[in-house]
């Protein structure tokens, strides 16, 4: 047989449309993660995959990670950042850890090329769409897809969300806020237990950023979360944000929030800025991730520092990407953050 | 205090239809009214999703205006909710819903023009498949050869329309707004969609190679294909077209339809 050469001329989707920036914009960041020497906690059950990526994480002595890779629209295109900065062992110099929002189930070049980047860099797999929070069952094909893309990217830390999102099979892409109550607590501890069983792994589940609580809602948000982790043995992630962000909206302490939290479960910690909304003239802070973290939220990242010993932290930035030098500023305070708490803490010892 | 599934319910409710009471008399106001709280959660509900929509049918918007873009896809997330839970799935009946949408039910071409655009999607999330080895095919006997079935790329699709949609879109890929230089008649216009390495991307075929791929890829034995494409041009090539087909990398896989006259469907793949 002959090959016959194609005649006909392929059109093909531009780059540009398909990163959806400007060409200048790609290979800049969004999401910064600081990795600090804390070993990474040990998955909950087994020897899963991620127990093997934790242990050679350490294994290398990294200090610190930054991100270096966003995706955009929930995962739909992706542009890498920098590359790596080789495995030299050097403990001064910061390296880059992945963070992922979003859809890669599919496949496609998105997650070929983010498992590319998984040989460099460790991940840290964030979940927005299983919808623990819902009292309808989890959808097991989503939690499947989850699995498979865990077991191939083998992340450092896979986390959810206290939240819903699905009712009646309608799903509504937002993080909803829940009643505080001891049916939806044995409904998210059912999930979290479930979800824990299929991936074989522990799971950090993240506190909401709120805009609304329920009249009926009587056990504190960071009460609700400890009890979560004495029933299901998860992790939690402080996002220190949402802290403010709610504390803000809602009325309430943030500092007394994060000392209310159990310190031995924090495993991962979240920075990201907020818009400032006024409401029927009321301010409203919206958690968007477009700009470069707040005073009142790197005082209390402190605060948490200090509590919770140098936590890994990731800076989200996934709305009006900055320059690549804006957020390697907002990675180098957290870093400088993170040092000040480890240098008080050797004191203390001392 | 309605049971969490009751407040659900009724939040789904709230964020695409009418304001459900029940939810309403459940959320506290601290300051600010129930509904204004519970309009932020349904203004990012709303705007997020016709993002998701705008960044699928980026074409679309552009020939409609994003203002009429924002108006229709308000009335189609109300309608047609997403019922899944990754966002690169939703939209497949958008397209549909243009051709029936009132406003611009005069636009005839909208609806294969977001088909295309919907096709390119798809094919950007398919699942990756390695081609197949063309030498396993030495172990097919030549009298079976026009049972041949063949599994396709998941990329791969096949579309049809009687206006010139790929024009369409290219005149749109610019940055500019530039005069329409895409003159609207009706014509038979045969595309190909489908990824390779990273891009995506489409290419116009002629009728009977078109009727002969996308018989193929549907999982039509090869001589129904050619069949259909010997019915477009009697004077159509098969060896040629065959040997294009298979070196094209959009096989994966091929099993042999068994031999009866009367059943020329393929046993599943």
């Amino acid at each position: 047989m002959s090959l016959l050469a194609p005649v006909t001329v392929w059109w093909v989707v531009p780059q540009r449309r398909r990163a959806r920036r400007p060409a200048a914009e790609v290979g800049r960041p969004a999401r910064v993660a600081v990795r600090p020497s804390a070993p990474p906690t040990v998955p909950c059950k087994g020897h899963s995959a991620g127990a093997i990526s934790s242990r050679a994480w350490r294994e290398k002595g990294c200090e610190h990670a930054a991100a270096e890779h966003y995706l955009t629209r929930a995962g739909r295109y992706w542009v890498a950042g920098t590359t790596p900065g080789g495995n030299s062992g050097d403990s001064s110099s910061p390296r880059l850890v992945g963070g992922t929002r979003g859809e890669l189930y599919g496949g496609g070049p998105a997650l070929t090329a983010l498992a590319q980047l998984r040989h460099d860099y460790p991940l840290s797999v964030h979940g927005v769409g299983l919808s623990l929070g819902s009292a309808t069952a989890l959808d097991t094909r989503h939690l499947a897809r989850l699995r498979q893309l865990v077991t191939r990217l083998e992340p450092m830390f896979v986390s959810e969300h206290l939240s819903w999102s699905v009712a009646g099979g309608i799903y509504l892409n937002h993080l909803l806020p829940l009643p505080y109550t001891e049916e939806t607590l044995d409904v998210v501890a059912q999930h979290v237990i479930q979800t824990q069983e299929v991936l074989q792994r522990r799971l950090l589940l993240e506190n909401p950023s709120s805009y609304l609580r329920f009249d009926y809602s009587p056990i504190p948000e960071p009460e609700f979360l400890t009890a979560l982790v004495q029933r299901t043995g998860c992790g939690l992630l402080c996002d220190v944000n949402n802290i403010h962000v709610s504390c803000c909206n809602l009325g309430g302490d943030p500092v007394a929030y994060l000392d209310a939290l159990p310190a031995a479960a924090v495993t991962e910690i979240h920075l990201a800025g907020h818009a400032v909304n006024d409401a029927d003239g009321q301010t409203i802070l919206i958690d968007d991730h477009g700009t470069p973290v707040a005073a009142a939220v790197w005082t209390l990242y402190a605060y948490a520092l200090a509590r919770f010993g140098p936590v890994p932290t990731l800076i989200e930035w996934d709305t009006d990407i900055p320059a690549l030098s804006v957020l390697r500023d907002e990675a180098h305070t957290a870093i400088q953050h993170m040092q000040q708490a480890q240098e008080a803490a050797y004191a203390s010892v001392a | 205090m309605p049971a969490l599934h009751e407040l659900q319910t009724a939040f789904v409710q709230t964020m695409f239809a009418t304001e459900a009471p029940a939810l309403v008399a459940a959320v506290a106001g601290d300051g600010l009214s129930p509904s204004a709280r519970l309009q932020i959660y349904r203004h990012h509900v709303l705007t997020s999703l016709t993002e998701a929509l705008q960044a699928t049918f980026p074409v679309i918007c552009r020939l409609v205006d994003v203002r009429f873009f924002r108006y229709a896809a308000d009335t189609y997330i109300r309608e047609h909710p997403p019922m899944a839970p990754c966002l690169s799935e939703y939209g497949a009946d958008f397209p549909t819903f243009l051709r029936e949408f009132p406003p611009c039910r005069d636009l005839a071409y909208l609806e294969d023009v977001a088909r295309l655009e919907w096709a390119l999607n798809t094919a950007l999330h398919a699942e990756i498949r390695l081609p197949l080895d063309p030498t396993r095919l030495g172990e097919v006997a030549a009298e079976a050869i026009p049972r041949l079935c063949f599994a396709c790329d998941p990329s791969l699709s096949y579309l049809r329309s009687r206006w010139a949609i790929d024009q369409i879109w290219r005149v749109h890929q610019q940055e500019e707004e530039v005069a329409s230089d895409c003159a609207l008649h009706e014509e038979d216009v045969c595309l190909e969609i489908r990824r390779w390495e990273d891009e995506v991307g489409f290419r116009r075929l002629d009728p009977a190679v078109y009727a002969f791929r996308a018989a193929l890829a549907h999982g039509q034995p090869l001589a129904t294909a050619a069949e259909a494409a010997l019915e477009a041009d009697a004077a159509f090539d098969c060896v040629s077209a065959l040997s294009a087909w298979l070196t094209d990398g959009v096989v994966f896989d091929f099993t042999v339809a068994p031999d009866m006259e009367e059943n020329n469907s393929c046993k599943p793949l």
